[in-house]
């Protein structure tokens, strides 16, 4: 068996992260967490084969949320949940304030998009490893990052300018 | 005024992502432990059964392996099957021995019952 309690502390909160910035459900997060790691307790080849680790657990992430959200009642239970916050607390009231209207600006992004601007701003990935983690080719990871900023700084442009 | 790029970037960036709950962990990695395959889960198993008396667990090992020992050092193979059979054809008693073991149990039981006994075996008749 491979040694969970390590791969959870390397990892865990990474895929946590994630997987909360998808679903924007906690219970979804933990779900898929859980599921990641009962996938690598019966089948421990799978990780044992895996060149980088953490870029073969994002995609089971990634994969797990997207054949998820298809369902209805993932979308359902999204519509109605209040969304949990995705950032620590900051001390500081407008440093707050700003978080906030990031994550409601995050939340108006396309699924795809905002894969890649988490894995990219807060999951410290190249374009490369994006393209590895999620599938596709490094120049789409890049495209889908730019318009994914470019919507975030048109959304969040008055407030990022006022707290500056 | 448009922001920065590269300062817009690293400002998001700096955002501190919500920590993982811890109280999670625990109950994360016992789902995964109990999902994991059947054989992995019995030696674990028998891991955890055998562990709280491990002295007790060598000592039934060293028996055992005093045992083997001895079973190997006696005679075995051909050797064992040579002895076997010659042995199991002897009779144990003689035809006169047994005769004369019959005689004297008649005997005993008569003394012991004080009254006369049937012989046992039928007289012979003559010829």
């Amino acid at each position: 068996m491979p040694d969970l309690e390590a791969i959870y502390d390397r990892h865990a909160q990474a895929i946590f992260a994630f997987a909360l910035s998808l679903t924007r459900s906690e219970a979804e997060a933990k779900d898929v967490l859980q599921e990641i790691f009962c996938r690598i307790a019966r089948r421990p080849e799978i990780l044992a084969r895996a060149r980088e680790e953490r870029a073969l657990l994002l995609r089971m992430t990634y994969h797990r949320i997207v054949d998820e959200s298809r369902s209805r009642e993932a979308r359902k239970r999204r519509a109605e949940a209040a969304a949990p916050a995705l950032f620590a607390p900051a001390p500081n009231p407008d440093e707050n304030l700003f978080q906030r209207e990031l994550e409601r600006a995050l939340d108006g992004l396309p699924e795809e998009q905002r894969a890649v601007v988490h894995l990219k701003l807060w999951g410290g990935l190249t374009f490369d490893a994006i393209a590895a983690a999620l599938g596709i080719p490094p120049n789409t990871a890049a495209s889908r990052y730019r318009y994914g900023l470019d919507k975030l700084r048109a959304s969040l442009r008055p407030l990022y300018e006022e707290i500056q | 005024m448009n922001p920065d790029p590269i300062d817009f970037e690293s400002q998001l960036a700096r955002r501190p992502l919500r920590e993982l709950p811890p109280e999670w962990r625990d109950a994360v990695l016992a789902q995964a432990r109990a999902a994991a395959p059947q054989r992995e889960k019995a030696a674990a198993d028998w891991r955890a059964w055998l562990w709280p008396h491990p002295w007790a667990w060598a000592a039934l090992a060293a028996i055992w392996l005093l045992i083997a020992g001895l079973n190997v050092s006696g005679p075995h193979g051909e050797a064992l099957y040579a002895i076997s059979p010659a042995k199991g054809n002897e009779a144990p008693f003689s035809p006169g021995q047994y005769a004369a073991y019959l005689r004297l149990r008649n005997l005993l039981l008569a003394a012991s019952l004080e009254k006369p006994v049937e012989p046992f075996w039928p007289p012979r008749h003559k010829r």
